[in-house]
């Protein structure tokens, strides 16, 4: 018989966190709002609920994570999902005009700066925090109750209006004209190749090695490397923009690509300096030398359709030998 | 050397064609189900750091191949900073609001389109008026003698009879709108006339001789006044005399009763206007009637007094006149000439950082927040440029037109080689203090676009000879 989980239904949770629930309710000061202590410890339990996925963490760390999240926000999310008044004149008084000019910022961004727009953009997510839109039992469901306390408010706020510029900024550039898909899909220049110079007959095969060694390559970056490199390579934004990002200096985040693009070239020489004997069905390899090493990043830089789902489709126990 | 900065290129290239290829490829695995996007409340947690290490990790990996999630929270970082911004914009607006009152269009307003119109007349003749009506009590206050003291200055004086019908009330309206047309004279003259007539004003409690002590007064401070003041006066009140009864005698000068129809003395006028000045030599018989006591605007019995007096340059003769004082210099008519071209470019404002491209006329000028921008018509207009820092910048060298180097604070490196599209040169990293802080650069000289010598506050130089790839300390 399987335990039932601590956050499967309000009951089982109290049993365990009752007196947490109890200290927490009065740290969030729900008194101002005359919130039930039952109802904030409901939206305790979805918040520990959505968390875990289901899983059964350490009591600790269930206590440590709820201590960690902003209680107060939580209690007037919950007061205000609950539809009490002086919760919402307080939200009103005190997120609305954040909200507009956080609408206004982003607009601005993209260069769709408009009073108008922006009041409709955040109030358009007001009447969904308010829960204009019926439910599926057709009661009232606020947006609030997406809310579990562990940022902000007021970002949680930024966070679902950005969710819903973008969404409707893409979905409004999807059509494109016939000019334009065929300006995204010319062929790039092969730099440094004239059509009467004969291909080398190395070079798919120097590319496809390359291919190899720079998955790997990716394999061993860490997660935030990785997208660090997206947003430089692919959303081309500033060193100052991602540093804002990640909340580093922009300096720092100069240093951070130098160290990367030097580390993916080191990563990726000596994987082509290996020799990769055959296996699982792939024929073996023999080591490069420098000058073919040299060559093979020539290649790359002329032209080199890398085609990183194709890697990543190799399953990684095959995408390079173990070690002997 | 030269091999070595060639191997150097061609390893920072192959360098950058793996990481970009790398970046390139992770979008196009593009994640095609949305429902691994994570909701608000993570993207928000995430933005403030409140996510734990196998999270952070996870969601990172989902954002490198995920463009969407990282639009989020790209704006989601963009509107981070609006909270403080957004309340004093919206409290701006409040008072902007309260300060301007919208004008409702109603259609009674069209109707009283025609009547507006005379109503700016009428809004402009009254202070007219009452310039004009202060103009000629002063005139009328100022005692006969003080025509002989100011003998030296050539003051023309042209006293008004007392049998002097009243003027029309549309001639003195023509006349003030005359007046009107040229406000820069009244300005510069308002001030000085106005401490003449206070000067002159009698006052009850006043001592038997203060009359003459503050005549006296008033000569001085006609003598400070600028040279013009007195033949100004003098023309306007001669213009409201031309507009009156001509069968009345006036002992003016003849050169100064056959002027030309009102035009005003613009020694210090644009030079395309025409200025006819007074005769330096005319001098107005004044009358030997007494000025009459303070009478109301209008008066018959006004003293008027002309004066033409030396012009300030004399360009009739190849002889020096004399010196020319800071003041006279700068009324001088520029005849079409703008000094400001030629002073040199001065930093001002937001912008410590001014650079001029030697032998042309394009110019950089960079500033606070990393802002940065070109004139390629010395100065007359600029365009701003994408800066790759949001630091201050404090110090920049231009080599060309389309090389220039900018250096500014914690460390900000940048240059352009196009003249239009900036790098980040990363700083030398021997600079970095022991907390990881760069320096700010105070100073840049270059030769040109591989060539350059920074120069931190603390006196540290470093210099480099690949562009910024490498750079060593002095």
């Amino acid at each position: 018989m399987t335990k039932e989980l601590s956050f499967a239904s309000l009951d089982r949770f109290l049993e365990q966190y009752a007196e947490l629930a109890r200290a927490l309710h009065g740290e969030s000061r729900c008194e101002r709002w005359g919130l039930p202590g039952e109802v904030f410890a409901e939206s305790l339990r979805r918040s520990a609920e959505k968390r875990y996925h289901g899983a059964q963490p350490d009591p600790s760390e269930v206590e440590a994570y709820l201590r960690s999240l902003h209680l107060e926000d939580l209690a007037l999310a919950c007061a205000c999902s609950e539809g009490i008044e002086k919760a919402w004149e307080f939200f009103i008084d005190h997120f609305r005009q954040d909200l507009r000019a956080a609408a206004n910022a982003m607009l601005r961004g993209s260069g769709r700066a408009d009073e108008a727009r922006a009041e409709e953009l955040a109030d358009s997510l007001y009447a969904e925090l308010y829960g204009v839109r019926s439910g599926a039992g057709g009661g009232r469901k606020s947006l609030f109750e997406y809310f579990h306390g562990r940022s902000k408010l007021s970002t949680w706020l930024r966070a679902v209006l950005a969710q819903k510029q973008v969404d409707l900024f893409r979905t409004s550039s999807k059509t494109v004209s016939l000019e334009a898909e065929v300006e995204t899909e010319a062929p790039r220049e092969l730099a440094g190749r004239t059509e009467c110079e004969p291909a080398d007959p190395d070079r798919e095969k120097y590319l496809g090695r390359l291919d190899n060694a720079l998955s790997s390559a990716l394999a061993s970056l860490q997660p935030c490397d990785r997208m660090i490199l997206a947003f430089y390579y692919v959303d081309r934004l500033t060193l100052a923009e991602i540093g804002r990002l990640l909340r580093e200096h922009e300096s720092t985040v100069s240093r951070r690509l130098d160290r990367l693009r030097l580390a993916l070239r080191e990563s990726v020489t000596q994987t082509l300096r290996r020799e990769r004997p055959a296996w699982n069905g792939c024929p073996a390899e023999p080591a490069l030398d420098a000058a073919q090493v040299e060559l093979a990043f020539e290649y790359a830089v002329q032209d080199w359709p890398f085609d990183l789902s194709r890697a990543l489709a190799i399953p990684e126990s095959a995408a390079d030998p173990p070690e002997e | 050397m030269e091999s070595q900065d060639r191997d150097r290129s061609k390893m920072r290239r192959s360098e950058e064609t793996l990481a970009r290829r790398l970046g390139e490829a992770l979008d196009e695995i593009d994640a095609r189900n949305a429902n691994d996007c994570p909701d608000g409340e993570i993207l928000a947690a995430y933005a403030e750091q409140g996510l734990g290490q196998a999270e952070t990790e996870k969601w990172e990996s989902h954002f490198a191949t995920c463009s969407r999630c990282r639009k989020i929270l790209l704006v989601l970082a963009a509107s981070a900073d609006t909270p403080l911004a957004g309340k004093e914009v919206a409290h701006l607006g409040e008072l902007a609001s309260a300060v301007r009152a919208p004008v409702e269009i109603t259609p009674s307003a069209t109707r009283r389109a025609r009547p507006r119109i005379a109503d700016w007349r009428i809004r402009w003749l009254a202070p007219a008026l009452g310039v004009a009506a202060a103009l000629a009590v002063w005139f009328a206050m100022r005692p006969p003698w003080r025509a002989m003291d100011r003998g030296s200055s050539g003051t023309l004086v042209a006293r008004a009879r007392q049998e002097e019908a009243p003027t029309s009330e549309a001639q003195v309206r023509q006349d003030k709108l005359s007046k009107a047309a040229l406000p820069q004279d009244q300005n510069t003259q308002a001030a000085p006339l106005a401490d003449r007539f206070s000067a002159n004003t009698p006052s009850l409690s006043s001592p038997p001789g203060a009359p003459a002590q503050r005549s006296a007064e008033a000569a001085r401070a006609d003598k400070k006044a600028s040279p013009n003041a007195d033949a100004l006066a003098g023309s306007i009140l001669e213009n409201e005399k031309n507009l009156r009864n001509d069968s009345q005698k006036r002992e003016i000068a003849p050169s100064t009763n056959a002027a030309p129809p009102p035009v005003l003395p613009q020694a210090n006028a644009e030079p395309e206007a025409p200025s006819p000045a007074p005769p330096p030599q005319a001098r107005a018989q004044a009358s030997a009637a007494t000025p009459s006591a303070l009478d109301a605007p209008r008066s018959t019995a006004q003293t008027v007094t002309v004066t033409g007096e030396a012009p300030v340059v004399q360009t009739q003769a190849g002889t020096l006149a004399g010196p020319v004082t800071p003041e006279a210099s700068a009324n001088l008519p520029l005849n079409g000439r703008k000094y400001q071209a030629l002073a040199p470019p001065r930093p001002a404002g937001n912008y410590p950082v001014l650079l001029q491209a030697p032998t042309t006329s394009t110019l950089w000028r960079g500033g606070k927040g990393g802002i940065i921008e070109r004139s390629t018509n010395a100065g007359s207009t600029w365009a701003p440029q994408n800066s790759p820092s949001q630091e201050d910048w404090l110090a920049g060298a231009a080599v060309s037109d389309t090389v220039c180097w900018l250096a500014g604070r914690n460390g900000a490196i940048a240059r352009t080689v196009d003249g239009n599209r900036w790098e980040l040169i990363a700083p030398p990293a021997q600079a970095a203090a022991q907390a990881g802080r760069f320096p700010d650069w105070t100073g840049v000289t270059a030769r040109d676009a591989l060539s350059a010598i920074i120069a931190a506050g603390d006196g540290r130089r470093f210099t480099t000879r690949d562009g910024g790839k490498t750079w060593q300390a002095h």
